[in-house]
């Protein structure tokens, strides 16, 4: 039996070579792990068979059971719910940036690519929202299984933007989206903390429920380079010529606070704040979303 | 100023640039890294890399100055005085090694005498020397004799000469051997010139330098090496032998008063003080010296045979011998012969009485009394004093005759009278023989209430000094009723005055004799004193004395000075020698003056007796001295000694000092490389706090 829980980890899944093969493993993974975790019970399994009666969608047959019972059978899960999930990904040019593994955009597609199957795979509809300095695409949200193919083909195509303006995004998103429903946001969250938090609250102040994956780089944390370099911004180009070991002290106590404001804002705002680096395995940020949607009912 | 003795190394200051190259080398080199966002870093940068930065120039500026340092360490740098002289420093040198071989530069110490002492140094000095240099070795002491008196670049015979060289007996002077010194390298072409004057320093062969101070001549540097241990020296000495105040006899006892010193500062002495007559041992005492002390010492002894004798005063010493003897002469006259002219038997009968009261009686004095007349005829050759008494006057050729007589050295006594004509006293006979102007007559033969006597005497000249009591002149003067004012002229000394003042005895120096001139008469109607007690022993030391005065001029003949003795001729067949103290005879060449003979013999660099002999017969003897101011060992503030010698381009180097450092540093100044390197190994240890204090102390993945 494969063992799938060794998908969870971002640089292995970076190998694998379809997002779909990805986002299914990740899923896979995460689930053999729940069934050996306490977090058994989630309802994401199809709860029973039922006897096909007129009226039922045919794409709820189940071709399976029919192939092997030559009766028609409907798949009927244990719940069924009408939640509208968006994925917000960052794409602009800082989530480009790797250290030693894979870069944030790309942990950021798998996750996308994982909750997407998740998602579906729950009934869920999910949309995808690729943002830089602006939206860039936009798949609105739909449960259909074939839905799954057209987010893990847009995320194919995400490539990072040299510039951001995470804020201005948020606000017109939180125009455009009118429905409640989930909004997870996948970013690395490097723009003036002051605006992106606004924009986090539109989502708010507009009933979204809201999931932010804050994602960084282990680098981005610890600063731990050991010789003078140049450090080009990958947005702006601009160029800063350092001593790491010189700085590194403040830089990890203002990185610090820097996501230490972002979790207590969020806590205020009633936003579910996970921060995550492109190291951590992948069934944190699908915890968190299943703890989310626990709550969500 | 600063310079360089390995300046081609000066060359590498452009290294001097590689910390910086090195910084900008590596600042073009530093990896570039993409990163998510640098505004952070900008922010940190500001605040935290401004210090940084600062370290950053601190550790360029150090690794700059420790490169500097020490590519200038490696240069030698050295400060010194003179920019001309740092010009010169490579260029070929010529060196004069001045050995002062002094007398006192035979003192023995415990390693050896100072004159070894200065040889080994005069050694050190010629191992300096470089292919292309020429030096001098100029022997000195009041004499200055270069034992090269061309420049040689033989450095082995120049070694040679400086081991084979010997301490002297002669005083020191210093200014002299400097001047001739600067003459004598004053041609060389060479630029860099080198004096090194090695010598004790003693104190008194800086006297004519304190008269008149010397600069450093010639362009030269001069390096001052004393080289006389600052140990605690003691010499003793004998200063003086004296007999002056008797008339040696022979078969009488003739006393000898000797003075012994201490010349030491600090240390007192135990001396035993000898006197030895013809190499015999006569007496014998122990003194007992304190420091600086000095004391008298008598001994009587009984010299048996008339004839020139000689012998000496010697002190026990171990540290300075050379000047532990004091050599003497005795002439122990077998005869005097005086000849006395006068035409007033009465002065006659007085002078030949007073000279010998007794025909039959054996002494020294063999006077004949003889009128003016007599004169013309007598051979005066064979007399040793003449006498004139109360002459009115002489003809042209005995004028001439006795002008010759006293200028080879006989002895004239002039006496006055009743008789004497003043025109010929005035213009010819004293105007010749003793420059006086005799004026008007004083006092009244025939008022006997009236008189004048002699208020004061020369106590030290040898007709007076038994008129003494109690270390101070005491002539009991007769009465004197009659004399002559007698204005002296130049070169004529008052030996007595009349208590108006007017000279009573005049003596003046014509050629190699002496003449006496009394300006009054042996006349009972003159003057009492031929019936005073004092007139026997005022003629007889006055005859004496103008009998025996020569040839040394009653001054001790030091080493250096000339020795010379008058004869009427030398007879044919026969040769003058002289016989050295150490014994070598040397034939002298008789030199004609002015109607008479002369031999001299100057080479007198040791002390003792020197002889001269006419065929085997014994004509004189000279007892030859050192110079006292030699046995006074106190050396000369080394400050002093450069005060006195301008200062300017003058180098001490102390006894005991390595002397190529020495001597590198004045020639070049301050080696300062020590320096340095100490600058650099504190700029290291500067360098790597701070930059320690800098680097990282965290771990992390190195980012490639």
């Amino acid at each position: 039996m494969e063992d799938y829980h060794r998908f969870l980890n971002p640089e292995l899944v970076s190998r694998l070579s379809s997002m779909e093969i990805r986002a299914r493993l990740v899923v896979e993974g995460f689930i053999t792990g729940l069934h050996r975790s306490p977090y058994h019970g989630f309802s994401v399994e199809f709860a029973e068979h039922r006897q096909y009666m007129p009226g039922d969608p045919i794409r709820h047959i189940d071709w399976k059971a029919f192939g092997k019972t030559d009766r028609f059978y409907i798949k009927e899960f244990e719940e069924e719910t009408n939640l509208k999930a968006h994925i917000l990904l960052d794409a602009s040019g800082s989530m480009a940036y790797r250290s030693d593994g894979i870069s944030k955009l790309e942990y950021g597609r798998y996750l996308s690519a994982a909750l997407t199957y998740l998602m579906l795979k729950q009934q869920d509809a999910v949309g995808l929202t690729v943002f830089a300095s602006g939206i860039r695409s936009y798949l609105p949200p739909r449960s259909a299984r074939t839905h799954l193919h057209t987010i893990l083909k847009a995320l194919n195509r995400v490539e990072p933007a040299e510039t951001t303006d995470v804020a201005a995004t948020f606000h017109q998103l939180a125009e455009r989206i009118r429905r409640r429903g989930l909004i997870i946001i996948i970013s690395d969250l490097l723009d003036e903390p002051d605006k992106i938090l606004l924009g986090l609250k539109h989502f708010r102040h507009n009933k979204h429920e809201v999931l932010v994956f804050h994602v960084l780089d282990p680098f981005e944390k610890s600063f731990a380079y050991r010789r003078e370099a140049i450090f080009r911004d990958l947005e702006t180009g601009e160029e800063v010529t350092t001593q790491p070991w010189h700085i590194r002290g403040e830089y990890v106590r203002a990185m610090t606070a820097l996501t230490g404001r972002y979790r207590r804002e969020c806590r205020d705002s009633l936003i579910d704040y996970v921060p995550l680096d492109s190291s951590v395995p992948f069934d944190r940020a699908l915890f968190a979303y299943l703890s989310k949607r626990g709550r969500l009912g | 100023m600063l310079t360089f003795l390995n300046s081609i190394i000066l060359a590498g200051l452009a290294a001097v640039a590689l910390p910086l190259l090195i910084h900008l080398l590596t600042r073009q080199r530093l990896k570039k890294i993409s990163f998510s966002s640098v505004a952070f870093l900008k922010l940190l940068q500001a605040q935290k890399m401004r210090r940084v930065r600062l370290r950053e120039i601190l550790l360029l500026i150090l690794r700059t100055l420790i490169v500097l340092l020490l590519i200038l360490a490696f240069a030698r740098p050295a400060l010194r005085g003179s920019l001309a002289s740092g010009v010169k420093a490579h260029a070929n040198t010529t060196v004069a090694i001045l050995l002062d071989n002094s007398l006192s530069m035979s003192r023995e110490t415990p390693r050896g005498s100072v004159f070894r002492l200065a040889k080994d140094r005069a050694l050190q000095v010629v191992n300096l020397l470089k292919e292309g240099d020429e030096a001098f070795l100029v022997l000195f002491s009041d004499r200055t004799g270069p034992a090269t008196p061309e420049p040689t670049h033989n450095f082995p015979r120049l070694r040679q000469l400086i081991e084979e060289s010997q301490p002297s007996y002669g005083t020191t002077d210093v200014r002299r051997a400097l001047s001739e010194t600067y003459d004598l390298i004053a041609g060389s072409v060479n630029l860099n010139k080198e004096i090194y004057l090695l010598t004790d320093l003693q104190q008194a062969g800086w006297t004519t330098l304190e008269r008149d101070s010397l600069g450093v001549g010639a362009g030269a540097r001069l390096y001052i090496l004393p080289v006389a241990p600052d140990d605690r020296w003691s010499n003793l000495t004998v200063e003086a032998v004296d007999y002056s105040d008797q008339l040696p006899e022979a078969g009488k006892p003739l006393r000898f008063a000797a003075t012994v010193s201490n010349r030491s500062a600090e240390q007192p002495e135990q001396a035993i003080v000898e006197l030895f007559v013809d190499r015999v041992r006569r007496a014998q005492h122990s003194l007992q010296l304190a420091p600086q002390d000095r004391q008298g010492v008598t001994f009587t002894t009984v010299v048996a045979e008339p004839g020139i004798h000689a012998g000496y005063v010697e002190v026990t010493d171990n540290q300075l011998l050379a000047d532990n003897r004091r050599f003497f002469t005795l002439n122990v006259p077998h005869q005097i012969q005086v000849l006395v002219v006068s035409d007033d038997p009465r002065a006659g009968f007085f002078l030949q009485t007073a000279l010998r009261p007794d025909e039959q009686l054996h002494g020294v004095m063999v006077p004949e009394t003889i009128t003016a007349a007599g004169l013309k005829n007598r051979d005066i050759d064979d007399i040793d004093v003449i006498i004139l008494a109360d002459l009115p006057e002489l003809d042209g050729d005995q004028l001439s005759s006795l002008d010759r007589f006293v200028r080879q050295g006989g002895g004239l006594l002039i006496l006055l009278g009743n008789r004497i004509d003043h025109h010929f006293y005035n213009d010819h006979l004293l105007a010749r023989l003793c420059p006086a102007t005799i004026q008007e007559a004083l006092g009244n033969p025939t008022q006997r209430s009236s008189y004048l006597t002699i208020d004061r005497v020369d106590g030290q000249h040898p007709v007076f000094q038994i008129f003494q009591r109690d270390g101070q002149p005491s002539f009991p003067s007769p009465r004197f009723f009659m004399a002559y004012d007698v204005v002296p002229g130049e070169g004529v000394t008052a030996l007595a005055s009349f208590n108006n003042g007017s000279p009573a005895l005049l003596e003046s120096r014509t050629g190699r004799g002496r003449v006496l001139f009394m300006a009054t008469a042996v006349d009972p109607g003159w003057t009492d004193l031929p019936i005073r007690g004092a007139f026997i022993p005022l003629l007889h030391r006055s005859v004496h004395y103008l009998a025996t005065a020569q040839p040394s001029d009653g001054q001790e003949l030091l080493v250096g000075a000339a020795l010379s003795r008058d004869l009427a001729a030398v007879p044919e067949g026969q040769t003058i020698s002289c016989v050295t103290p150490g014994g070598e005879r040397i034939i002298l060449r008789p030199a004609g003056q002015r109607g008479y003979t002369a031999v001299t013999y100057e080479n007198t660099g040791e002390p003792g007796i020197y002889q001269f002999f006419l065929g085997e017969g014994l004509l004189s003897a000279f007892a030859v001295n050192t110079d006292l101011a030699e046995s006074d060992l106190s050396p000369l503030d080394m400050d002093r000694a450069r005060v006195l010698l301008g200062r300017e381009r003058v180098f001490a180097v102390a006894p005991g000092a390595e002397l190529e450092t020495a001597i590198l540093q004045s020639r070049y100044g301050r080696e300062l490389w020590k320096a340095a390197l100490w600058g650099v190994l504190a700029l290291l240890v500067v360098e790597m706090v701070l930059g320690r204090s800098g680097r990282r102390r965290e771990s992390g993945a190195e980012v490639d």
